[in-house]
């Protein structure tokens, strides 16, 4: 149980020595050739900058991006296996940067699980508490007392070798729950798993999280477990933090088109539009129509003073309805989901997704239909074409 | 695509079985069998058989082939007219021999070996260091023995220097000092193999998954406990390979002490391996006694391999088990 604190942390991966000096031999050959990716800098490559986040005490935060963010880079920095190149990581108000792993009082759940192989799982679970020379009934009490909550009592005596995927990934976590620690690091802890099993996995961790209470940092590249597990979601790409908020904030308010993008499923509408003031109200033509903003998102884009532009348009598949008249559209797809179908048009030149519920099956649209289809103002999401940040933060 | 007469497009089933590509598995292995058999199997029954006959030269004479039983091996373990059995002052010497210089050889490349793989140290010029160190491994073990005579010859550059620094007399020679001729073969065995040991330890290092390492050094184990817990118990089935093959290279060790002592083993015998006695055999045509040694030599070999095969069918064994116990209680 401990604050977590980052202050401007930044990695860098220096280059080795080849590949320093065949990138300035590039540089001499082509000199107004322009490094496109912001990541690859002069004194290595850049997998984590201007990262600051408080992480309260006994909170649930997610780290989330896609494959190369430096997620799993800053949960590593985290744990004391990187060395941070710049910045200040503080756990209980002490600065450990130089501090050893050992002796930061975490620990960490690996994708891979990390079990010792040639101990039985009773050993990987005792492991760090006999290197900490604590009295062999203690061990045996805390090591039962974890294995009873992860329901694996019964395999104690095996080793990993003869475990299925799902009794490993609680193993892992098993080993990690016997110390107590600070903080819980889990570093995508059930990507090995099948989807059935992740569900199921998902699951144990919320309820694990209720019984242990401590500080917990996960990182995963799935969004869907990033919105059912975090207090906050820390949403990450190219090293750079683009959003820090609950699920419901990421997901009702995406800070720019990347987040709107990535978060949600299946993911947001973005149509080209024009976002028009006319004095304190704003409006965004689309396809003809002309919708009305909440007065809400007017007040913010007020407050920002915005106006009149070209924007992406953000509109969530949930978000749309099928309506007689509004933005003309075709079906390409129709996927049937259960409790609801998956329409996949074109409107606008764009393809789009429409989530429409099965409570009139008569009133599904077929392949080919021609189809009109609308949203209210409130659920529009406005976004600089410039910039691709939301005019309204 | 072309229908077939189920109408499936599929072929029927009696031609799906009559399709196997197993006997070109078994084609392409011929060779090593044909080599394997006319060179290895056979001259192994050979050199059993013979060692129950007594069959040599006697100046120009052929004696034998006549059967004499066990008479060959009762012969090797027989005292000499010293009170000596020799092929056991022989074994003695070779496993003596092989020791002194598989003691640094396995230190130094186990050393070598965590070195150039550690993660944190992340060495540089790993590919110059690893061929340096592989280097004396490809030198010819005769050609390696004549350097070492000449350096440590009466004449040699290394007696020319200790005599100068006043470390040692005119007079010392090196081959006629059991501690050092024995240290000579040892060093030379020491710097022919601790490479390539490195090497295959390096392999079996870099084969343990990293995120172990880091597991333990979060659970707060200091690197003494890392080796010791988590990469020797790891590392021991190419450990225990290292050792055997080792091991057996030790019991033929041959070249280096034969060129070194140009044969006699000298200082008085104590240098003389097991494959040097044998070759002593050979160079008289004794071919009877020349296969009971070589038998004694196989079982010993043969011994070692079945230490490695019980370790192996034990670990099988034991994780066979563990996977019958797993059947049914999956999560």
């Amino acid at each position: 149980m401990a604050e977590v604190v980052l202050k401007n942390i930044k990695k860098v991966y220096p280059y080795v020595s080849g590949e320093h000096k065949k990138s300035k031999k590039k540089t001499k050959e082509e000199p107004d050739k322009k490094k496109v990716n912001l990541q690859i800098t002069d004194e290595g490559v850049v997998a984590v900058q201007e990262f600051n986040l408080d992480i309260a005490d006994k909170e649930f935060i997610v780290l989330v991006g896609p494959s190369g963010c430096g997620k799993s880079t800053t949960l590593r920095m985290i744990a004391g296996l990187e060395e941070i190149t710049s910045g200040e990581l503080l756990i209980d108000g002490k600065i450990v940067n130089s501090v050893a792993p050992k002796d930061r009082d975490i620990a960490m759940v690996f994708q891979n699980y990390a079990l010792y192989p040639h101990m039985t799982v009773y050993n990987n679970m005792a492991f760090s508490l006999k290197l900490k020379h604590l009295p062999k009934e203690e061990i045996d009490k805390k090591v039962r007392e974890a294995a009873e909550i992860l329901d694996i009592t019964q395999y104690l005596d095996r080793k990993p070798k003869a475990l299925s995927g799902g009794q490993r990934q609680r193993v892992a976590i098993g080993r990690a729950i016997v110390r107590a620690p600070k903080v819980m690091l889990m570093d995508e802890p059930l990507s090995n798993l099948d989807a059935k099993l992740r569900n199921e996995m998902r699951a144990e961790i919320i309820k694990l999280r209720e019984r242990i209470d401590t500080t917990f940092i996960y990182v995963t590249h799935d969004q869907t477990e990033a919105m059912t597990l975090g207090d906050r979601i820390v949403i990450m790409r190219d090293g750079y933090i683009q959003q820090i908020g609950t699920p419901q904030d990421v997901f009702n308010h995406p800070a720019n088109l990347f987040v709107a993008g990535f978060i949600g499923m299946p993911v947001m509408n973005f149509f080209d539009a024009k976002l028009e003031r006319e004095g304190s109200k704003y409006f965004v033509l689309l396809g003809g129509q002309k919708i009305e903003l909440s007065q809400e998102k007017e007040a913010r884009l007020l407050a920002n003073d915005v106006q009149s532009q070209e924007i992406t348009l953000g509109v969530r598949p949930e978000h749309t309805d099928l309506s007689d008249s509004g933005i003309k559209a075709t079906v390409d797809v129709s996927e049937m989901m259960g409790s609801s179908v998956h329409l996949h048009v074109t409107a606008e030149g764009k393809d789009v997704i429409m989530i429409v519920p099965t409570v009139d099956m008569n009133s599904i649209p077929a392949m080919g239909d021609k189809i009109y289809f609308n949203f209210v103002g409130k659920v529009a999401h406005i976004f600089s074409k410039e910039t691709e940040k939301n005019l309204e933060f | 695509m072309k229908k077939h007469a189920n109408g499936s497009g599929r072929l029927p089933d009696r031609q799906l079985k009559s399709v196997s590509y197993a006997k070109w598995g078994y084609f392409f292995i011929i060779p090593f069998f044909v080599v394997y058999i006319c060179f290895t199997l056979v001259p192994q029954f050979l050199t059993i058989y013979n060692s129950f006959f007594e069959n040599y030269r006697d100046g120009l004479n052929e004696i034998g082939p006549n059967y004499v039983g066990l008479d060959n091996y009762e012969t090797l373990f027989t005292a000499d007219s010293s009170g000596t059995i020799r092929i056991l002052k022989y074994t003695s010497n070779t496993m003596v021999m092989w020791f002194i210089g598989a003691l640094p050889q396995f230190v130094i490349a186990m050393l070598l070996a965590i070195f150039f793989t550690s993660a944190r140290l992340n060495i540089k010029g790993q590919g110059f260091f690893k061929t340096v160190i592989y280097m004396p491994n490809l030198i010819m073990a005769a050609a390696f023995s004549m350097l070492f005579f000449t350096l440590f010859s009466r004449v040699g550059p290394i007696q020319a220097l200790l005599v100068e620094k006043g470390w040692i007399d005119a007079s010392f020679d090196f081959f006629s000092h059991r501690i050092t001729v024995r240290g000579m073969i040892a060093m030379m065995n020491f710097l022919m193999w601790f490479g390539n040991t490195t090497i295959v330890l390096m392999a079996g290092i870099m084969g343990i998954d990293q995120s172990l390492f880091e597991s333990a050094t979060l659970d707060g184990a200091n690197a003494w406990q890392v080796f010791f817990r988590v990469t020797l118990p790891l590392l021991m089935p190419i450990f225990v390979y290292c050792l055997i093959t080792a091991m057996i290279g030790g019991i033929q060790m041959f070249d280096v002490p034969q060129v070194l002592t140009k044969g006699n083993g000298a200082p008085n015998e104590t240098t003389r391996t097991l494959v040097m006695y044998l070759n002593g055999y050979l160079a008289n045509k004794n071919y009877g006694m020349a296969g009971a040694i070589s038998v004694i030599i196989f079982i010993v070999t043969g011994a070692l391999g079945g230490v490695v095969y019980r370790m192996l069918s034990a670990q099988y064994k034991d994780s066979s088990r563990q996977r019958r116990q797993r059947k049914g209680d999956v999560i």
